[in-house]
């Protein structure tokens, strides 16, 4: 069958994202008779949640990590085909999706597809920041997990939102020596605007607690209402400098101080992976607030096109635990569109679902609120700070583009080229989305996307001639 | 020379991974753990700058870490360039990249 170029592999539902959403979602739909796939990219499950924890035995582990790790485990002998290392690098209108793993390439039909590809970290611009050294907390996260290597020996953590102290605490606990954590937001913000999320969550109150604990622990200082302004180094980064910002968030010059280090972990919060939402033709949304696209979709978490179903971080940042509920809510959906279950049967289990993701949503939107907008940095960078690392665009020149434009992000692409280096717009397009949000030419709601062009991800140009279709590599979890 | 950084940068005692074996480096025999990204083998041997822009010469190096980014840009012998965040460490590797090193 193998050697057959026509062969593809054919199931009900392909799961793309083998993280918390994408394998809730597949135990949900399997149970219910579906015949489904996950095709993750990485060479495990679990998604970034898993990948960034220390695999460490005594290691401790946050509930969302160990719920995501239970699910995981529970795929085996569910019949779920599973294929890892692989990613999707194009899409037809026809329901078939081409992968390509290692060196071979597979086509997968399915009938209904969920996306559930996740988050990434936005952008934090700030004068030095493609200095080597400088890499985002995750990045150190999964050098200390996978691979038991520190990202330096005097390690700043800046940025903002709710994931920099927990990045904090578990870079301290996994031997890392972090000179201090510089959150943007101020305590005075985070008092106010916190205290409903911590009165509505008593569980991320006591988390909370703890990362700060250890961080007191370690004696690393915790500087609220602080941001780092430049990072310098003659090759890697070898100095940071900070400062507290001021009443109208702005970093007060004459209180800049300038510390040695080897290396920042930075966060900016998360944005979702909508790359497949738009080769799929799916509707795209500018949410104003999150400041990000998200694809449109209903409480049945059916997107625009209606066999693609939108699960995870991908339909809203709210963690792991929202993640589950949608993974298990889309499985279910998928059952129900393809007929293989009745909706009187699962009627009740689907009502207390969204339930629970109404009460997820609230949390995450008052979690949001706790913190400073996403666009601080960018709000405080220098002009001559690069916007697009690839193409090495300032956010100078990207702001001139914006104004001398007609608002539309395609007519800023064509003047500065941003978006059309190597990463293809995922590390710079989110910063000009935010510029063209926050100026006078152009309603973000009407905002377009940049049309993205396959290959999504870079593809061998051999493999593309051949397209030789294998299930070989493809193995069932048993 | 290699082996104090790799003491400097890798506490090796939370790796499930234990075979170690030799990688080339830009010429440099370095010691890496078999199967785990080769951007943890080259930043555990002091490797924290892997490339140069083509544009203005700036040093660069892994940013993102799950291969969205494309600053961990290396050269593998054989294959072209690669997400030194997603290629995995193999005996024999050869890997060329920019001179700096540290």
């Amino acid at each position: 069958m193998s050697a057959d170029p026509n062969a593809s592999l054919t199931v009900d539902l392909a799961i793309v994202g083998g993280g918390p959403a994408g394998a809730a979602a597949a135990i949900a739909a399997a149970e219910l008779g579906l015949k489904c796939l996950i095709v993750e990219r990485s060479g495990s499950l679990g998604g970034q949640i898993v990948g960034v924890q220390s695999r460490k035995s005594g290691a401790r582990r946050e509930q969302d990590v160990e719920r995501t790790e239970a699910l995981c485990r529970r795929l085996n002998g569910s019949g779920v085909e599973l294929i890892t290392g692989a990613t999707v690098w194009n899409v037809e209108p026809s329901q078939v999706l081409h992968l390509v793993r290692g060196s071979s390439h597979h086509r997968v039909t399915c009938h209904a597809l969920l996306v559930a590809t996740g988050a990434r970290e936005r952008p934090m611009p700030f004068a030095g920041w493609t200095l080597p050294g400088v890499m985002t907390c995750g990045a150190a996260q999964r050098l200390t997990a996978q691979s038991g290597v520190v990202p330096g020996n005097r390690v700043l953590v800046a940025g903002r939102g709710p994931l920099l102290l927990r990045a904090a605490a578990e870079l301290i606990e996994a031997g890392v020596h972090v000179v201090a954590m510089v959150e943007a937001t101020g305590v005075t913000h985070l008092a106010v605007n916190g205290l409903r999320t911590l009165a509505g969550s008593t569980d991320r109150a006591r988390q909370a607690g703890r990362y700060a604990r250890r961080l007191l622990g370690a004696g690393v200082p915790m500087l609220f209402g602080h941001v780092v302004v430049e990072a310098g180094g003659d090759g890697p980064v070898e100095w940071a400098t900070i400062a507290p910002l001021d009443r109208g968030s702005r970093p007060v010059r004459d209180r800049k101080r300038s510390m040695p280090v080897d290396a920042i972990c930075v966060s900016n919060g998360l944005e979702p992976n909508i790359e497949l939402f738009q080769a799929l033709g799916c509707e795209l949304v500018y949410d104003v607030e999150a400041q990000a696209f998200f694809p449109r979709h209903d409480e049945a978490l059916r997107t625009s096109v209606p066999w693609v179903y939108a699960a995870g971080e991908v339909t809203g940042i709210g963690g792991a635990p929202k993640s589950l509920i949608e993974g298990e809510i889309a499985g279910i959906q998928a059952a129900l569109g393809l007929g293989a279950v009745q909706e009187e049967n699962v009627a009740i289990r689907l009502r207390k679902l969204v339930r629970q993701r109404r009460k997820r949503l609230r949390q995450a939107r008052s979690v949001d609120h706790a913190y400073v907008g996403p666009d601080l940095y960018l709000r405080i960078a220098d002009p001559d700070t690069l916007a697009c690392r690839c193409e090495e665009i300032t956010l100078g020149e990207l702001r001139a583009a914006v104004l001398e434009g007609n608002g539309f992000p395609r007519d800023a692409k064509l003047r500065t080229r941003i978006g059309m280096g190597i990463c293809q717009g995922r590390m710079c397009l989110t910063t000009l989305y935010q510029e063209l949000a926050s100026g006078v030419h152009h309603p973000s709601l009407q905002m377009e996307p940049i049309r993205v062009r396959p290959p999504l991800e870079p593809v061998p140009l051999g493999q593309l001639a051949e397209l030789v279709t294998s299930d070989s590599d493809t193995e069932t979890v048993a | 020379m290699n082996e104090a950084r790799i003491t400097t940068r890798r506490s090796s005692c939370d790796v499930d991974l234990h075979q170690w074996v030799d990688i080339t480096v830009s010429g440099k025999t370095v010691r890496a753990l078999r199967g785990e990204p080769l951007a943890s083998a080259l930043m555990a041997a002091g490797f924290v700058t892997m490339r140069h822009t083509l544009k203005t010469g700036a040093p660069r190096g892994m940013y993102c870490g799950m291969g969205i980014c494309f600053e961990c840009l290396v050269k593998l012998n054989g294959q072209g360039f690669v997400r030194a965040c997603m290629a995995k460490v193999e005996p024999g590797l050869e890997v060329e990249m920019g001179e700096d090193e540290r």
